[in-house]
């Protein structure tokens, strides 16, 4: 059995956009996943966030894991969401099946929600995302919005502990299911699943 | 201007919305929006009168033309037909530049000219759905290299097609098929797409035939919508109630029973109420014997779960 995340078929989306990519650019990806400074701001995020925990709240800045957040822009989510909750699917496929797994940032109803910390916004880049469409099929869900932060790194002294980032946007995207999404989905996992099995990526018992 | 983590609002009657219909020029955008109901057409693009069934129409030169625009003018309309955005957009870039050259730099926007694009884009579109219409934004398409394939995007300038993506409601392309036009929502691995009401691809009749082709389709994504936001709404109750009673859960026996009612829980959200429960359960020490199909206490309790997404 082959074990994928969903942001594995993300990583190959990219991969497939970009003609320089080669194919151990590729496994490098797969397989070492460097941890930057952007996805540990991302996660801290994701825990202010979680740390309301049902509760409303309104926040102006606020500091968690070595960053400080300061809020320049109007942002909105829903308080009574079940957060961080993990689902899977398998997905068979000539290569073998694929137990594809996913963890969704909050659920609300039938809407699934992620939030996301960039510094660039770019919508384009979340109209092609699999992510949105694999998490609709894992969830049973019928929306999924993405809640995108824009934020600036705010440069520091040497001696600083806590990194300052400045949101300054705040985005929001809805997503919906459609016809044949199963179809696509399926079709991006088969695609990835021959690569992990040439690679001897992913393979559990 | 704060983050706010709130209660959701009761759910509201999706009364208008912002649908975004793309198409390379000369597909038949213009007199797809003019089949909805009741129209006033924005022509930005001084191409209205190639449109074989079009209503009433406002022939626009600057954005000052529309940005006075009060709910008596639209008044005896239903639907507003903005045509095309990226004409519109180049339009208010133009104002934009022209009340603040600070706001522009060699004839285009400046960064912060593009932030002012953004916001008055979004409140004027805001403002005029405030009175009660639909909003068509009508917009050419252009093929773009993303790897190994030809993708369709629309065709308009930078930062502000971002407006359009984010504020469409509903995102259809139409093409031709066989001689036939062809009206879809669907996104595929080429083309962009907001499809709310699932709708199947929908070949586009004779206007002559069905003058009002696109108020049915309107229609039809407005009934789907307001069936999906009290579903939504109901869902989001239960799976809250959920939360609670998971969370109070302490012993084997109590997951035991929340499994058996979970058994009798609406199917739209069984499987996920499923995996809250899994989840609690085993964030407090507890294993799931499927063949004795009840919980033990594990010993010892288990290590934090590695991230799976």
């Amino acid at each position: 059995m082959i074990r994928m995340a969903v942001t594995d078929l993300e990583t190959f989306r990219y991969w497939k956009a970009n003609e320089e990519s080669t194919m151990d650019d590729l496994i490098a990806r797969l397989t070492h996943r460097e941890v930057t400074v952007q996805m540990r701001a991302g996660g801290a995020l994701a825990k202010v966030i979680e740390d309301a925990a049902g509760a409303q709240v309104e926040l102006d800045s606020v500091v968690r894991d070595g960053f400080e957040f300061v809020f320049d822009c109007d942002a909105e989510l829903p308080a009574e969401a079940v957060r961080e909750l993990r689902a899977e699917r398998m997905v068979t496929t000539p290569y073998g099946d694929v137990r594809l797994v996913a963890r969704c940032d909050m659920l609300n109803g039938l809407t699934v929600r992620d939030q996301k910390l960039t510094e660039r916004w770019d919508a384009e880049k979340y109209l092609d995302s699999l992510q949105w469409r694999a998490y609709l099929d894992i969830f049973d869900a019928d929306a999924f919005v993405y809640d995108v932060f824009e934020a600036t790194y705010e440069k520091g002294k040497p001696e600083d502990t806590v990194t300052r980032i400045k949101v300054t946007g705040f985005n929001r995207m809805t997503f919906y299911r459609y016809p044949d999404m199963r179809k696509d989905v399926e079709s991006a996992v088969c695609e990835l699943a021959e690569v992990f099995q040439r690679i001897g990526h992913g393979i559990v018992a | 201007m704060p983050l706010r983590i709130v209660k959701s609002i009761e759910p509201i009657e999706v009364r208008t919305i912002t649908l975004c219909v793309y198409a390379p020029p000369g597909i038949g955008k213009t007199s797809l929006a003019s089949s909805a109901e009741a129209p006033l057409l924005l022509d930005f693009d001084a191409g209205a009168y190639r449109s074989a069934n079009r209503g009433d129409i406002v022939p626009v030169s600057s954005w000052a033309d529309v940005a006075q625009i009060e709910d008596k003018d639209l008044a005896p309309y239903k639907t507003l037909i903005v045509d095309t955005a990226g004409r519109a957009l180049d339009a208010l870039s133009a104002e934009i530049i022209r009340t603040d050259a600070k706001m522009g730099r060699g004839g285009a926007l400046s960064l912060q000219g593009y932030g002012a694009l953004k916001s008055r884009f979004i409140t004027w579109l805001k403002w005029v759905r405030s009175f009660g219409i639909d909003v068509v934004l009508v917009c050419h398409s252009d093929e773009q290299k993303n790897g190994d394939e030809m993708v369709e995007r629309l065709d308009m300038q930078g930062g502000s097609k971002g407006e359009v993506y984010k504020s469409a409601d509903v995102m259809g392309r139409l093409y031709l098929k066989n001689g036939k036009r062809v009206l879809n929502f669907s996104p595929t691995d080429t083309a962009f797409g907001k499809n709310p009401a699932q709708l199947a691809p929908i070949e586009v009749p004779d206007f002559s035939v069905e003058p009002r082709f696109f108020a049915r389709v309107i229609g039809d994504i407005k009934a789907h919508l307001n069936k999906k936001t009290a579903e939504q709404a109901a869902a989001s109750a239960a799976l809250e109630e959920w939360q609670g009673l998971v969370g109070a859960a302490t012993s084997a026996a109590d997951f035991d029973s929340l499994v058996t009612s979970a058994a009798e829980s609406p199917e739209n959200i069984r499987t996920n109420i499923k995996r809250m429960i899994m989840a609690e359960a085993k964030k407090k020490g507890f294993t799931y014997d499927a063949a004795a199909k009840a919980f033990a206490q594990a010993t010892p309790a288990p290590a934090p779960a590695q991230a799976a997404s």
